[in-house]
């Protein structure tokens, strides 16, 4: 009964960050159109621009969401007060999860869809992998749906992972961990645009034959891939990812 | 009849010098009102956040019927802490909460929510972050009192509320506690007021309990005398007294024991001692 209420509780409070989200892609697209009115563009790119701003959306609000999934505390907060032990919260927590990520990927599959109609569907990585997996648009419909929720589904839990992390420390620990992280990132980027480094990651990459690998793992083949093998591997993945977040939120959150 | 044990526990915070609570032992009884005390920073939220398994201590136990509270659902689902935070989302208007918070208890009292609501005049259509600090009390006092737990514990409950609203929280608690009774721990520093409804006394001083005694044991060896000073002066000699204030000829003396087996003066008054005087020489005397 608490679980479910719990759960039903976060979703409520987690509904505003969908609706942020499609600010942002709209603020997004607008943004893109204006530029092109400025420059004085002529319909056909302007329509053309109008599309490929309208694949960025579903991505858009993922990364929105993505932050109102992260928030822990507040949702620890409320289930202690209600007399929950901590596995129960966590209980809550990936219910809670499993019913966002279903919500978000409607709208995203939704908004897919509309993308693949204006004759985009090559910009859709589903598509990119999976485009020609069923013949049955019907069947295509629902593995692009499962695909993009099992995905959304790891995602999700790996943030609120990480949101479970950062409500571990109190603000000073926070803004250590989050400055690690920012440098860490900056570190990356400034590697990954270096000829010396994106040549040897490249030479690694094709040491240990990594496109193979992948392919492999997402059962990505150049005449017959099927979704299947990637539901499977993200599925797992989301099983490890619930366990840790299982570990971090057993641990003592900091009284603030 | 359930009971909470608190046992052996201490708690220790990182990066500080003295543990917050060293050697905390005490039983809490179904169906008593018991009054936590302690100076600011005894340790009183902490101890209430322990029992509620919000905190770990860094040693002993809580123990429900026996069993660890630790991340036991059973007995999680009997302990209610009101905490001075608000850890309600605070953009919910309060029906909201009041709804959510009947949705995760089974029996929880709707009748005396909206009793209450009518009573403290409580505008369930604003947000949470919107009411006053003595709002967001009320809020917190309404869900205690209505919810089915064997054990509730407020943490200073009346903090920001006027004098009409602490009335109506007293009556309430009292009338709520005859119809359905069950365990309150309320911590506060206004003891004046509550100490006409507690039946049990926990002083907290220096990390361990200075006091835990029934309230009719405490009154029946703490006195306050009053009246012509030699007469009370002869009426206690050889009583080794707390603490005395004169004003011309007439004194007032108090202290704690049993009283004279000698004649009581017509001129000398004797009182029970108020408690917040008896806790304030303790928490004194436990200093020096």
């Amino acid at each position: 009964m608490k679980k479910k209420a719990l759960a039903k509780q976060y979703l409520h409070d987690f509904i505003p960050f969908i609706w942020y989200g499609i600010i942002v892609a709209i603020v997004y697209i607008l943004f893109a159109l204006l530029t092109d009115v400025n420059t004085a563009s002529t319909a056909a790119t302007i329509k053309e621009d109008l599309k490929e701003t309208f694949v960025l959306s579903p991505y858009l609000i993922t990364l929105v969401t993505m932050l109102g999934i992260s928030f822990n505390y507040h949702r620890f907060q409320v289930a202690l007060q209600n007399g929950v032990s901590r596995k129960t919260f966590w209980k809550a927590k990936m219910l809670f999860i499993v019913k966002a990520a279903f919500l978000v990927n409607v709208v995203n599959v939704f908004l897919g869809l509309l993308n693949v109609m204006m004759g985009h569907e090559q910009t859709y990585a589903y598509y990119q992998l999976f485009g020609k997996a069923f013949s049955n648009m019907f069947l295509q419909s629902i593995f692009m749906f499962i695909t993009d929720y099992v995905v959304l589904l790891f995602i999700f839990i790996a943030m609120n992972t990480f949101g479970t992390i950062a409500s571990l420390m109190n603000r000073i620990g926070k803004s250590i961990f989050y400055s690690i992280g920012v440098v860490f990132y900056i570190f990356f980027t400034n590697l990954l645009t270096q000829y010396g480094s994106q040549k040897i990651i490249s030479k690694f990459y094709a040491r240990i034959n990594g496109e193979a690998i992948l392919n492999f793992i997402f059962g990505v083949d150049r005449y017959h891939s099927k979704p299947f093998a990637l539901i499977g591997v993200f599925i797992i993945l989301s099983i490890i990812a619930a366990g840790f977040n299982l570990l971090f939120t057993r641990l003592e959150q900091v009284k603030r | 009849m359930s009971k909470i044990e608190v046992r052996h526990l201490a708690k220790r915070f990182k990066f500080s010098k003295q543990p917050l609570l060293s050697e905390v032992n005490f039983t809490l009884n179904e169906n008593e009102i018991y009054g936590l005390f302690g100076e600011n920073g005894a340790g009183k939220s902490t101890l209430m956040s322990m029992i509620a398994d919000y905190n770990r201590p860094s040693a002993g136990e809580v123990l429900y019927d026996g069993e660890n509270v630790h991340e036991n659902d059973v007995a999680l689902s009997e302990i209610y802490f009101m905490n001075q935070d608000n850890m309600y989302p605070k953009k919910d208007k309060v029906r909201q909460i009041f709804a959510f918070v009947e949705s995760m208890y089974e029996d929880y009292d709707v009748e005396l929510q909206d009793k209450l609501v009518k009573e403290f005049k409580l505008d369930v259509n604003q947000k949470l972050n919107k009411l006053s600090t003595g709002y967001q009390s009320i809020v917190k006092i309404i869900i205690s009192l209505c919810v089915p737990c064997k054990f509730v514990l407020l943490d200073e409950p009346t903090l920001g509320l006027d004098a009409r609203n602490r009335e109506v929280f007293q009556r309430n608690l009292i009338e709520t506690y005859s119809e359905n009774p069950r365990t309150f721990v309320i911590s506060t520093h206004i003891i004046d007021e509550i100490d006409r409804i507690i039946s049990d006394v926990i002083l907290l001083q220096d990390g361990v309990i200075k006091m835990n005694e029934n309230l009719e044991d405490i009154a029946s060896k703490s006195y306050s005398i009053s009246g012509p000073a030699e007469d009370v002066d002869s009426y206690l000699q050889g009583i080794s007294v707390l603490e005395e204030e004169q004003l011309g000829r007439y004194k007032t003396v108090h202290f704690m024991d049993q009283l004279p087996q000698r004649e009581v003066p017509a001129s000398v008054d004797i009182e029970q001692m108020k408690l917040q005087k008896l806790l304030v020489y303790i928490m004194d005397r436990g200093e020096k």
